[in-house]
């Protein structure tokens, strides 16, 4: 039991302390706190080591270690710090930039302008260096009108972009107006084909799954045979046509089971399709067949031994073969409708179904793709420069073996539509069976090896669903591109020798000017002696392609660093165009503390409540779109390294990138910078959870609230804070999210080990803390600097979404909505205040605490250093928020600190018993307030009773003089994770 | 057997998770933690994942493991929803090894509330003969 003293109205200090605390409270309020272990943890506090003050806030209720609400201020050299967030945005680009989307097809920039919302874009995740598709969140063009950089690399590929847009190099993102000759930027072999919008013509409907079912008589009578159907429309794969959203995913699924997999009605009832493959490409199998709306199980993995008799004996061998299965007869039958052959493919004869052979390019690729990689073999040398040309044998009974021929001219024709020229099929000799289903003969096609041919292959079909050998193509590509500039380069070498030896250049002179790596003397020499070559063979110090590899590759997907070989600055007038690609609270240790810079930013339009009332639904419906909550990812999808400049720049970063406004950065705690953060201080672990949550805002309290401003209570500071009666502002309350949380746990788990003798005089493991002048000191402080700054970047972010929301519900200029300030909550800083009379420096942990800087303070802005600054108090859901000023009287008692919420008194059971989802947004939207919200459990657990009471707790801090009321907010709309 | 049981708590979720064995209490564990988030029952169980941690104590050896979960929701959108095996030995740390299978994509499932972080507060392990109970709080 914790005794209290009353001091004065509203303070009382703990007793039997050897550090002084106080609690803020009204009688109501200690009531409430007395109920859990709020005052308990406000005690456990005063045992860190060289705490010289520990307070609890009004707001004050049961937290791990420190109590939320707590404010402590731990001695510089005696105390310690205790613990408790790819893609990339294109910037501009020439419109006839080529942007790769999803499905393997590519639109230039320009065409996208009409469709970008539903595009998604090919990007390259840097920390796990693959591609990723992710959906474009903002799509933007701009007038150019100076110029525009035109890179060429080495291999023959160029892009013209404007001088700002950053380019992936090897030493990271650099703008293409930095970018020198010979620097290498990263780019991939694979290109895919043109987008072209498919026509909405039916390739199957209901009456060809009747008639399937008819044909194959597998007893899918009535019921049955409706609940097929059913199912197939239900998950809109019924009926097909070529604009079917599903349709690319059904194309790659039928070229592989044409390839590696059985399609089979066993004991003719219900159907099954069987895959084979490695267990990475059945994962993707497997999630594709999933995303259509089917269950699969799981992979099957089984050693088999093998014994095939062949022409030149009998070969024995041993391997793991794995396969999934999907059982749903449904996804049979609807194969079978489309045209896939079921049984014993070696058995049957079919053809490429005739609407594939009508398709689109694109979806042609998708088939093909997927055949191939089950199918063709694999790009690999012949020796160290050349490739084999890529196979593909088809066997059959030599009794329909006529089968095989079309079917592979069928193959050869889809092949010419993407210029790639193959053989005909030829039957190949010694390739014969005797199996148990009759002898068998082989049939083969193979793709032209020569360099331009196999390139068209590799960049614009390539092999899907077996990333072995779509890695190698896309390599090889790019490694034939590299050997074709040199043969090139050799060629003209070799005609430029005969001719200068034509006109009578003595060959020593000849040598000496035009002699290269690639072109030695012996090779110039050799160019007069021969004649029978058209073509010079390879250099023979040309690198061989397991060099390329290594050498050169990046990543998993086919990435490789490519040399610019030249740049030109090209005068350009006209549009450029960009895409920004979507992928993706406590402050100090003391435990759990303050890791994640939880805090308020609040902005004013310049609207009041009558003008906003026709067209409220439209902003939320915008808000609710355009800023994620829940378990949603951020809008902002950013690479690792942008990451690590998020965690050292904070807002600034976003302001570099052209969110927000100059004034939305100085209108913030820190300007939304925290100085000497250092990225490297935070895990990979903290780097994952965070890397793709930029620009949402979580779920549990953190919300997206739209506001009026319901009453003055200090009209001179209301107008110094830009707030007028009934003005529209918007507030926006969450934190550093996953980064945070992780970055918090990483170091409470590393102090506990570091330091165990510490941890055993604490009375809460929680409060574990690494001592002053300790090196896990300095980086937990570098670390929750670095999550502090996230956060900052976050609610920058997201304040800018929101901004462009309402710019153009309500036809705003981006000026017109200004930033009020940024107050974090959940923090620890150094900062300097008296105690018994002598200044002393201080780690201050302000968990959830708002500071509260009266006037004069340099920390604050310019425009708020007469009055103090603004203290943002956000209420619960649905419940009044409050401006606040910070006074003289705070920086002397309160450690410049105020409450920084209601804080809750209601368990969150409790809160769903009591209230429930759908009856407290309908009690809400009868006070006119609209919730919008991710989840109903979510919804009730923060419900406006299950906290205290704002107003009494806003009381408490007027009176007390800590911090002084300005203006009332009450809620018009609210979004919740 | 009841597997896991939710209690009040003022300001975030506390639960105690049952079993024989302290490896089944564990495993009770984790299926509660996802519990609170979302909604467990209708998580397939298509990928399978193996997990190894070494912590100093068995406390800490809770808490490293129930993150590992909040690490996996966030970083790669995976979510358990079956422990196949889990096993803890005890040598100069504890051990434990675990083999568990859910799905990706949490978006599909009925998304109840995110949880920022395990906590120590509160943690009970208490372990009797064919009883073990463990009891956790997390940060809301």
């Amino acid at each position: 039991m914790v005794e209290l003293k009353k001091i004065k109205e509203f303070v009382w200090q703990i007793e039997g302390t050897k550090v002084p605390a106080y609690v803020f409270a009204s009688d109501k309020i200690l009531e409430a706190m007395k109920n859990d272990k709020t005052l308990e943890q406000a005690k456990n506090m005063t045992t860190l080591p060289g705490a010289l003050k520990i307070l609890a806030l009004p707001d004050s209720h049961q937290g791990y270690g420190f109590c939320i609400g707590g404010v402590a201020a731990l001695d510089f050299e005696k105390g310690g710090v205790s613990p408790g967030g790819i893609g990339y945005d294109v910037n501009c680009t020439h419109p006839d930039v080529k942007v790769s989307l999803k499905w393997g097809a590519w639109k230039r920039i320009k065409d996208i302008e009409q469709s970008w919302d539903k595009e998604e874009f090919s990007l390259f995740e840097y920390k796990k260096k693959e591609k990723k598709e992710v959906p474009i969140v903002c799509y933007m063009k701009r007038e150019e009108k100076k110029e525009i950089f035109e890179l060429k690399t080495l291999t023959g590929r160029s892009i013209k972009i404007t001088g700002n847009h950053p380019i992936l190099t090897i030493n990271g993102m650099i703008k293409a107006k930095d970018i020198k000759e010979n620097d290498m930027v990263v780019v991939n072999g694979f290109e895919g084909v043109e987008w072209e919008e498919p026509k909405k013509e039916k390739i199957i409907g209901a009456e060809d799954i009747e008639k399937m079912l008819d044909n194959l008589n597998i007893g899918a009578e009535g019921n049955a045979r409706n609940q097929i159907l059913n199912f197939l429309r239900k998950n809109d794969i019924l009926e097909i046509s070529y604009n079917s959203p599903k349709l690319p995913i059904l194309l790659k699924l039928m070229g592989f089971v044409l390839g590696d997999g059985v399609l089979s009605y066993v004991g003719g009832r219900s159907g099954q399709v069987t895959f084979y493959g490695k267990k990475e490409d059945l994962e993707s199998i497997q999630s594709d067949v999933s995303n259509l709306g089917f269950g699969c199980q799981n992979i099957y993995s089984r050693v088999r031994n093998h014994k095939i008799n062949t022409h030149y004996g009998t070969k024995k061998f041993v391997f793991e073969e794995h396969s999934i299965n999907c059982g749903s007869a449904s996804f049979a039958i609807l194969l079978s409708a489309l045209g896939v052959p079921h049984g014993k493919k070696v058995t049957k004869e079919y053809r490429v179904p005739k609407w594939v052979m009508n398709a689109p390019l694109w979806q042609k690729r998708l088939f093909l793709s997927a055949f191939f990689g089950a199918e063709l073999s694999s790009p690999a040398t012949l020796n160290k420069y050349n490739f084999y040309e890529p196979t593909l044998n088809m066997n059959k009974l030599e009794s329909i073996k006529e089968s095989s021929i079309d079917f592979l001219n069928d193959i050869r024709l889809l092949l010419a539509d993407f210029k790639v020229t193959s053989s005909m099929p030829v039957a190949v000799p010694g390739n014969q069976y005797h199996g148990k289903n009759g002898k068998t003969v082989c049939h083969r096609i193979k793709i032209y090896g020569n360099s331009s041919n196999l390139i068209n292959f590799f960049e614009n079909i390539s092999y899907d669903y077996n990333k072995q050998k779509n890695l190698e193509a896309s390599l090889a590509s790019s490694y034939l591109r590299l050997k074709s500039v040199i043969q090139k380069e050799r060629m003209s070498i070799r005609a430029k020798t005969r001719e200068l030896y034509g006109l009578g250049v003595p060959i020593k002179d000849i040598v000496a000017s035009l002699s290269s790596v690639y072109t030695p003397e012996q090779f110039i020499k050799h160019s007069l002696w021969t004649e029978q070559r058209t073509e010079p063979r390879t250099a023979i110090n040309f690198i061989s392609y397991e060099d390329y590899k290594k050498t050169f590759s990046f990543g998993r997907d086919g990435f490789v660093f490519d040399p610019i070989l030249n740049i030109n600055v090209i005068p350009y007038q006209g549009l450029v165009y960009d895409v920004t690609v979507s992928h993706n609270d406590h402050n100090f240790i003391a435990n759990n503390i303050v890791v994640s810079n939880c805090g308020v930013r609040l902005l004013t339009t310049p609207l009041a409540r009558d003008d906003v009332k026709d067209k409220i639904n439209q902003l939320v419906e915008a808000c609710y779109q355009a800023v994620p909550a829940g378990l949603g990812e951020g809008n902002v999808k950013i690479s690792r390294e942008e990451l690590d400049k998020v965690l050292e720049k904070g807002a600034l970063w976003a302001f570099e990138k052209g969110y927000g406004l100059k004034d939305d950065l100085a209108n913030s705690e820190e300007s939304g910078t925290f100085k000497g953060a250092d990225a490297s201080k935070v895990s990979d672990k903290a780097k994952n959870r965070g890397k793709n949550q930029l620009g949402s805002l979580g779920s549990g309290n953190h919300f997206l609230e739209i506001q009026y401003v319901s009453d003055i209570i200090d009209e001179e500071k209301a107008k110094v804070f830009g707030l007028k009666k009934n003005q529209v502002v918007f507030m926006i309350h969450c934190g550093s999210r996953g980064l945070g949380h992780q970055v918090c746990s990483d170091y409470l788990r590393k102090m506990e080990q570091e330091f165990p003798k510490e941890l055993a005089k604490l009375p809460d493991r929680e409060l574990a803390y690494a001592p002053a002048g300790t090196q896990a000191c300095d980086d937990y402080l570098k670390a929750m600097k670095a999550a502090a700054n996230f956060a900052w970047c976050n609610r920058y972010i997201i304040a800018d979404l929101v901004r462009s929301c309402f710019v153009k519900v309500f036809d705003l200029k981006k000026t017109d909505i200004k930033t009020v300030y940024d107050v974090a909550h959940n923090i620890a800083k150094i900062e300097e205040y008296s105690f018994d009379g002598k200044k002393k420096k201080v780690y201050m942990h302000r968990k959830g605490a708002t500071r509260a800087f009266g006037p004069g303070n340099k920390e604050i802005p310019e425009k708020y250093r007469k009055t103090g600054q603004p203290v943002i108090i956000p209420g619960s859901m649905g419940t009044a928020s409050y401006v606040l000023v910070g006074t003289e009287i705070g920086m002397k008692e309160s450690l410049g600190s105020t409450a920084h919420g209601a804080g809750r008194i209601m368990s969150r059971h409790q809160a769903v018993r009591e209230f429930g989802g759908p009856a407290l947004i309908s009690s809400l939207a009868k006070q006119g307030i609209i919730v919008k919200g991710h989840s109903m459990v979510g919804l009730a657990e923060e419900a406006p009773g299950a906290y205290k009471d704002i107003d009494e707790v806003v009381r408490v801090s007027d009176k007390l003089g800590i911090a002084k009321a300005v203006v009332k907010l009450k809620p018009l709309a609210v979004v919740k994770g | 057997m009841e597997k896991y049981r939710f209690f009040e708590h003022t300001a975030d979720m506390k639960f105690q998770a049952y079993g024989k064995s302290l490896e089944e209490a564990f495993s009770n564990a984790a299926l509660a933690l996802t519990d609170v988030i979302v909604e467990v029952k209708e998580v397939e169980q298509i990928i399978k994942k193996e997990i190894i941690i070494e912590s100093e104590d068995k406390k800490a050896l809770l808490y490293d493991f129930l993150e590992k979960f909040l690490y996996f929701m966030d970083a790669e959108h995976f979510v358990i929803s079956k422990i196949i095996s889990l096993n803890i030995e005890k040598g100069k740390k504890f051990r434990l090894t675990a083999n568990v299978s859910g799905n990706v994509g949490l978006d599909k499932y009925s998304f109840k509330r995110h949880v920022k972080a395990v906590t120590y507060n509160d943690m009970i392990i208490d372990e009797k003969p064919e009883n073990v109970m463990i009891q956790v709080v997390l940060d809301l």
